[in-house]
């Protein structure tokens, strides 16, 4: 058997009992071992007895109990000299005496292999500056080591260690106070080490997700004073990791190799980013609660609360019903945390939609007929945003006269009406129809949805993309609704149409009114199932101002629109 | 040692052989002045065939240089040497900066026992050390040594428990203060005339020692001396501190022992032959540290072999007045010299502004 590395064969580590009192066992029944040639890393929890362990394997306390092997030989009968030419260690202390150069603090390293007057002969010089060398620290030879950085420090200390020659090496938390590209490089360096000079490298420290990265083998102590040991990988798929780590706040995510933040009570998030943007967005709202949903899948994934995309330099994130653009991600960061309070208390009306189920409602609904259509498509040429017709008087002037023209009537104001009436109607019928049909609000957003003039039709509508909202709540849709169709759309549209020619207010949403019964009836004539839900929709909109009192609508409501069967 | 041995880069070696050299030939020159400068002047013309026992040297000047100046001399290069000396192992042995025999108070533990084999015993009149009582001298030393080394432990084993630099001073002064206290307990109950000598002595001074004094004193110095520069390899591995020393072969019990063993035999014998000396003990090793730019033992010691000699020597010229008739207690003179370098060391120290252990 291959004596060499270090061995734990049923180590007993704690304190000695004084005065009566028993001894303090905090570790029994250790087995493990360090085999040469590999870096062997000892992690676990604070307090579970790291250095207790180390420092009984360096011989600085007695095993209370087993015996620690190093190449074969147990640590306490070995005699001082011939164990510190077995054995080195870098210990915790940071305190480096003045006046000492860093050649000088590694030739101290040379103590079990000098004479009586520790005068160092050529070949000690030479594994001296070997050591140096080794840690990349042969530059820093002749400064004092008090002047040096932490992990140069760090460095000379582990030259030290080498100088003695051992075949093992036990470090404690030698990448503690150091910056991370230390600890990275000081690790990197001992499993160089260990390859090269065939050592037993035994290192604790705290930097979990490190000790993963480079560890060739894992010694695991536990809270239970239990010491597992395997590959990084064995460790981590036995859920023996997570089990030791995990905290209230943060859990090990065995994929990743690293610790998450506790999935969030805030709600689900979808992200819709770049590449390299998507785990930063999902994990700065992370850190307010949102957790990411599932992905994929048959049914498009899991749904989400929230959904957040990259939009030019900025984010745009959909909320119940809200899209709000920010300009930055601390800014989206800190309403998302409002978001989530509110989210919390009350549970949204709306749900996000996802891009294909916004497309696939709205293909659904332009299979009822003509007025309920709406496409998703390529915009070419003359197809101009629904924005315009009241963001620009003259466009609106423009087509009342083609109305105007098409209907041969003389009468702007009547042409103006008809027109609004043909507008509403083709709002209200994808919007009731994807409602009612597909349980998605479709965002009718004027500078998306566009328009193109043709004669003797329903006005055309057509987007490039829609966002929508999957519905959670239909008791509260009416409002939402009201809202994309009346305030947002309506409203503007009859104010400029107020502009333009000389007419009141209170004709043009009895036409409003007159188009939305209309596409309930039509609805129910395509869709005879979908009635009730129909009317009681209708209803509820027709409650609310400005389509209240309208007196009669142009049209009379149809019955089932009164009787509510 | 070779200057070849060291483990430096070629400058700093020079340096440190420079360095070494320098202190080698400051120490008979420090003599010189010791044994031409005093009270009355006498050059070195005069000086030398007196000291070589020439037939044609004033017999005036001979009995100066014999019984006074001589013994004086060899007595302040001794002390000197052996107070850096175990003050470099204090420092070591305690990893601080401050520790030294009179700050730890084991010079007081050194009178302690001195004054009980005084007062205890009785003593002749004339000079002190003359007056030595039943014990003899080798009494009074070993008194001394046991004394120094009761203190010694007693603040060792305090500092054990405490790890501030601060703190252990202050340990060191309580403990210091709690011995003298004894002593001034012991004196009251003495004659007046023998108190009087023991305060007299507490002053310091190299310049009550007999060639009969020496004749004990230099072999128990030399051989102290000896022994802490035999015993440098293991100091060196215990600069990292004791669980570093261990793991590089050092059996840091025997190695703790031997050093307080030989320390105390240092400072109890220079406590009993020249009183309690202030200073030396704490600046001579820091003084040879810088100007040898190194914590190496193996050159720290002869250099502070030297350095004590030197420095001592020349506080015993400086405390003759030389020309003025006046002698002043050593103590004054070695304060002087030393607090300063006390508090240099204080205010630079990282670890007592921390709170921590050097």
């Amino acid at each position: 058997m291959d004596d060499r590395g270090l061995r734990l064969d049923g180590v007993c580590a704690g304190y000695p009992g004084r005065r009566g009192h028993a001894p303090r066992r905090v570790l029994d029944g250790l087995a493990a071992t360090a085999a040469s040639g590999e870096l062997t890393v000892l992690i676990g929890p604070n307090g579970t007895g790291k250095s207790t362990l180390l420092r009984t394997m360096a011989g600085l306390q007695p095993a209370l109990g087993g015996r620690v092997l190093v190449d074969g030989g147990a640590v306490e009968a070995i005699p001082a000299p011939e164990l510190a030419r077995r054995l080195a260690v870098v210990l915790t202390e940071r305190d480096v005496p003045a006046l000492l150069t860093a050649r000088e603090l590694a030739a101290l390293g040379r103590h079990p292999h000098t004479g009586f007057t520790g005068r160092l002969s050529a070949a000690d010089h030479d594994v001296v500056a070997w050591a140096l060398e080794a840690v990349h620290a042969a530059h820093l030879a002749d400064r004092p080591v008090t002047e040096l950085s932490d992990g140069e420090r760090q460095r000379v200390l582990v030259a030290r260690a080498l100088a003695q020659e051992p075949s093992a090496i036990l470090l404690d938390e030698p990448t503690a106070f150091l910056d991370v590209t230390s600890r990275v490089a000081l690790m990197g360096l001992l499993r160089r080490l260990a390859r090269d000079r065939g050592l037993a490298v035994v290192v604790s420290t705290h930097d979990l997700e490190l000790a993963l990265r480079v560890a060739d083998r894992l010694w695991l102590l536990t809270p239970g004073g239990l010491l597992h040991t395997g590959t990084p990988e064995e460790l981590t798929v036995a859920g023996l990791i997570g089990a030791a780590f995990d905290g209230d706040e943060l859990s090990f995510d065995p994929a990743s190799g690293v610790f998450v933040l506790r999935e969030g009570d805030a709600g689900r998030l979808r992200v819709t980013a770049g590449d390299n943007h998507t785990p930063l967005l999902e994990r700065a709202l992370a850190r307010e609660g949102w957790r990411t949903s599932r992905r994929g899948g048959e049914d498009g994934g899991e749904p989400a609360d929230l959904a957040v995309r990259q939009a030019g330099d900025g984010y745009v994130a959909a909320f119940d019903g809200d899209v709000i653009p920010f300009a930055t991600l601390p800014e989206l960061a800190a309403w998302s945390r409002r978001a989530a309070d509110t989210l919390r208390e009350t549970p949204p009306a709306l749900l996000p939609a996802t891009p294909a189920a916004v497309s696939d409602a709205v293909a659904g609904v332009s299979t009822l007929g003509g007025r309920f259509a709406l496409e998703i498509d390529q915009l070419g040429e003359g197809w101009r945003p629904l924005a315009d017709l009241f963001a620009d008087p003259g466009v609106l002037a423009e087509v009342i006269d083609a109305v105007a023209g098409r209907l041969g009537a003389a009468e702007r104001e009547a042409s103006a009406t008809i027109l609004f009436q043909e507008i509403a109607a083709r709002l209200w019928a994808p919007s009731i129809g994807a409602v009612i049909a597909h349980d998605v609000l479709v965002d009718l957003d004027p500078r998306r949805v566009h328009w193109r003039a043709v004669t003797g039709e329903p006005l055309p509508l057509r987007a490039a993309d829609l966002d929508g909202w999957r519905i959670r709540d239909p008791a509260r849709i009416a409002g939402h609704l009201h809202r994309t169709v009346v305030t947002e759309l309506l409203e503007p549209l009859a104010a400029t149409v107020q502009g333009a020619v000389r007419i009141s207010a209170d004709p043009l949403w009895g036409d409003a009114a007159s188009a939305l019964t209309g596409t309930v009836r039509a609805l129910a004539r395509v869709r005879p199932q979908l009635t009730d839900a129909a009317v009681a929709l209708g209803r509820e909109l027709l409650a609310m101002p400005p389509l209240r009192g309208t007196g009669e609508p142009a049209e009379p409501v149809p019955g089932p629109l009164h009787t509510g069967s | 040692m070779t200057v070849a041995a060291l483990t430096a880069a070629p400058a700093a070696s020079r340096r440190r052989a420079v360095v070494l050299s320098i202190l080698a030939l400051a120490v008979p020159v420090a003599f010189a002045l010791a044994v031409t400068l005093g009270s009355t002047s006498i050059p070195l013309s005069r000086a030398l065939p007196a000291l070589l026992r020439d037939g044609s040297a004033d017999p005036a000047v001979r009995e100066i240089i014999w019984t006074v100046r001589l013994p004086r001399a060899i007595t302040a290069a001794l002390a000197g040497a052996a107070l850096g000396a175990a003050g470099v192992q204090m420092q070591t042995l305690f990893r601080n900066p401050l520790a030294e025999p009179y700050i730890l108070g084991v010079s007081s533990g050194a009178s302690l026992g001195v004054a009980t084999v005084i007062i205890g015993w009785g003593g002749a009149a004339g000079t002190f050390s003359v007056g030595v009582g039943g014990l003899g001298r080798a009494g009074v030393v070993v008194a001394a040594s046991a004394g120094a080394a009761a203190v010694l432990a007693l603040v060792l084993a305090l500092s054990r428990r405490v790890r501030s630099v601060v703190t252990l001073l202050i340990v060191g002064v309580m403990v210091g203060s709690a011995t003298t206290s004894m002593v001034t307990l012991l004196l009251t109950y003495t004659d007046p005339q023998r108190a009087q000598q023991f305060l007299t002595w507490g002053l310091g001074s190299f310049a009550a020692t007999t060639w009969a004094d020496l004749a004990l004193f230099a072999p128990v110095c030399l051989a102290g001396l000896a022994a802490a520069l035999a015993g440098v390899k293991p100091l060196n591995a215990l600069l990292l501190g004791e669980s570093y020393a261990r793991t590089m072969g050092v059996r840091v019990r025997l190695t703790r022992t031997l050093t307080l063993l030989v320390s105390s035999v240092l400072a109890g014998a220079v406590t009993a032959f020249c009183g309690p000396v202030a200073f030396l003990g704490l600046a001579v090793p820091h003084v040879a540290r810088l100007s040898l730019g190194t914590a190496d033992h193996r050159l720290l010691m002869p250099g502070v072999t030297l350095l004590g000699a030197t420095t001592a020597l020349l506080c015993c010229v400086a405390a003759q007045v030389p020309g003025g008739g006046v002698v002043l207690p050593v103590n004054a003179v070695t304060t002087v010299v030393g607090a300063p370098v006390a508090i240099a060391v204080l205010l630079r120290s990282r670890a007592v502004r921390t709170g921590a252990a050097v």
